[in-house]
């Protein structure tokens, strides 16, 4: 296997509130490898979007990584500064964001905000700086480049406006793209087409993408691995056909089944007993111990160690730790 | 055939929109235009669409919280533009509605228990006593218990909101509730207890739903009839067997082949351009601008609804007896 693009090891986020301190993340391990989409799923609350901002370093201010390690092509971006981050983000590691009307600057216009990455980043004079930027303004699919280049956010429809996001983001061929939730604010139609230019974009520019979405459906037509989060852990990883196929972590399962489709109509839908656990709800041992049927005495207790059980398919569950015990 | 407990015919809604502009012409928005359904007693009939579609307006104009600009809403066979206050009074007990944000739909100054009173007491329906017993009640039949009474809205989760929500709605004994965007804002796992809630709901007091939702998963596992809408107009209503595995309309074709769960993406159909503006639509078929089966008659004539052999009917040309003839 490949060196990996990027790699995060046993990193932790904490939030400070007046009340004290709470961990929102905790041991997150993965790597994304050169040409990899790596899919993170879960549901609100469970630390995909903040996984994001730390690796961004974007995080609000009351959080902070406490512990762990993130190594962009072998170096630590934990250490930099504000300096060296303004080289990274944009240019190296850039983000989509799922709704493009915050994203986007109302005030400014189209072309001024793609090519605005350009000026940062590269040389390029202006006129050819507003050649670059109509070439992607095309290769994203916008209609009528010459003259959306001119327009302004409002003027344009949502699928639209995504797709300026998606110029922005790709514009100075970075070598991995953070996708959080891209197409999950737009209508049916429109996520068919912005899906398919992500596609496109996988096939031809083998850049690295980190996509995040709580649509298995999303999941499953993007990324070649994905990873399950759970109040701030990662409870399970595989590729994608493995994970849909044969989930193993009693979390994973009870959110695949308890998707509805006309195959179960008719049938009671498969529930997960209670809820996602907010940060200061969240106790020591298994992060789902609360909620699973299928819980042993020490889930309540001892956190289950990672546990690979084949190909790139790992777990963390004492239902799959060796005699359901752990070794650490 | 069992009676049908509400007929929309022929209804209207145009938005008037001030423009602003020097023509003095009044421009309109064609929220709907020209809907003919009916309802079945005990039927989960779902409402699906794009935003802007019109599938929100068909609900209100249901319930008459909004005038239709012309056309009639029949309730167990009478107008209901036609009844008297009293009556109007009555009726409203047998409708209601659970909109798809709880945060915004429920007073956030008063308590559960203040918000479960409210409507027995403006029904003026039995004493103190009973009231309390028939809010705890309803409580219990939606997972709730006592404790809930005396909290507000903000310090519940989304899941409880929606099923106070829910009580809120069937505390009145209704036969008709509308469910407009109802478990949309919910993950996964809390969407399947509300769809079970409802279910069961559903069966105990022989509801029937006008269930509205963009989400095509769950409207192929929770209604037993489906309406696309698009641009304010119906393209095909048919049983959910039906509609969903072979649907005729080439919008309702693509809008059926993106649901990503199921679907191989070699499959799925992707249209191109975006929904065109509603004050503006497309003459002829409204689909007319996207429609990868576009024939000439298509942009002048607009088609006019063909049933396809029991409850199926679809408006589209290709389908039309003409176009038969021509063809052959």
């Amino acid at each position: 296997m490949s060196t990996p693009l990027l790699a995060v090891e046993n990193m932790n986020v904490t939030f400070q509130f007046a009340d004290g301190k709470y961990k929102a993340l905790e041991d997150i391990t993965f790597s994304v490898f050169p040409d990899e989409v790596i899919g993170i799923v879960g549901e609100s609350g469970c630390g995909k979007s903040l996984t994001s901002q730390a690796i961004l370093g974007i995080l609000p201010d009351n959080a902070a990584v406490k512990q762990g390690k993130v190594s962009y092509k072998e170096k630590d971006l934990l250490k930099y500064n504000e300096r060296e981050w303004q080289q990274v983000r944009g240019k190296e590691i850039s983000i989509i964001f799922q709704e493009p009307m915050t994203a986007l600057n109302p005030l400014l216009t189209i072309g001024k905000q793609i090519s605005e990455v350009l000026k940062k980043h590269t040389n390029l004079s202006k006129s050819e700086r507003k050649k670059r930027t109509i070439e992607m303004m095309q290769e994203v699919g916008l209609p009528r480049a010459e003259e959306l280049y001119k327009a302004y956010p409002h003027q344009l429809s949502g699928g639209m406006r995504q797709r300026v996001v998606i110029a922005i983001a790709l514009i100075a061929e970075p070598d991995l793209i953070i996708a959080d939730e891209p197409t999950t604010a737009l209508d049916v139609t429109i996520q068919a087409q912005v899906l398919e230019l992500f596609r496109k974009i996988k096939l031809q520019r083998k850049s690295s993408m980190i996509f995040i979405s709580h649509d298995w459906g999303v999941i499953r037509h993007v990324c070649d691995r994905v990873l399950v989060m759970y109040a701030g852990h990662i409870v399970e990883e595989g590729t994608v056909s493995e994970i849909l196929k044969h989930p193993k972590h009693p979390y994973t399962k009870g959110l695949i089944q308890s998707i509805p489709d006309h195959r179960k109509r008719g049938m009671e839908l498969y529930t997960i007993p209670g809820k996602v656990p907010s940060l200061q709800e969240r106790k020591g041992g298994c992060p789902f111990a609360d909620r699973c049927l299928e819980r042993m005495e020490q889930c309540g207790e001892l956190y289950p160690e990672s546990r690979l059980l084949e190909g790139t398919h790992a777990v963390k569950c004492h239902l799959y730790t060796k005699s359901g015990v752990t070794t650490s | 055939m069992k009676e049908p407990i509400v007929q929309v015919e022929n209804v209207f809604k145009h938005y008037k929109q001030s423009q602003g502009n020097f023509s003095g012409r009044d421009a309109y928005v064609k929220a709907v235009n020209g809907v003919t359904f009916s309802l079945y007693e005990g039927e989960s009939f779902g409402l699906v669409g794009e935003s802007g579609s019109g599938k929100s307006t068909i609900g209100q104009v249901m319930l008459q919280l909004i005038q239709p600009t012309s056309g009639v809403v029949k309730y167990k066979g009478r107008d209901v533009s036609t009844f008297s206050r009293k009556e109007r009074k009555a009726w409203r007990k047998d409708v209601q509605i659970v909109f798809q944000d709880p945060y915004s739909s429920l007073n956030p100054k008063k308590t559960v228990g203040w918000i479960l009173n409210e409507p027995l007491q403006i029904h003026k329906i039995g004493d103190k006593s009973y009231r309390k017993q028939k809010i705890m009640q309803t409580l219990e039949e939606v997972g709730l218990d006592a404790s809930y009474l005396n909290r507000y809205p903000h310090e519940l989760s989304g899941g409880q909101r929606q099923r106070v929500a829910i009580a809120s709605a069937i505390i009145l004994n209704p036969e008709l509730i509308v469910i407009d965007e109802g478990v949309s804002a919910l993950d996964v796992s809390v969407q399947a207890q509300i769809l079970n809630l409802l279910k069961s709901l559903q069966r105990k007091y022989h509801l029937t739903y006008l269930f509205i939702s963009h989400d095509l998963n769950v409207v192929q596992y929770f209604c037993d009839r489906i309406a696309v809408m698009y641009l304010g107009e119906l393209m095909e209503i048919g049983k959910t067997e039906e509609l969903g595995t072979k649907p005729k309309h080439p919008y309702a074709e693509a809008l059926f082949s993106s649901i990503l769960m199921h679907n191989e993406a070699e499959n799925r159909i992707v249209l191109e351009g975006d929904l065109p503006n509603p004050s503006n639509p497309p003459a002829g078929c409204p689909f007319h601008s996207r429609c990868i089966h576009k024939m000439d008659i298509c942009k002048t004539t607009k088609p006019a609804n063909q049933y396809l052999g029991g409850q199926h009917q679809v408006s589209c040309h290709l389908y039309s007896e003409n176009q038969s003839i021509q063809n052959a």
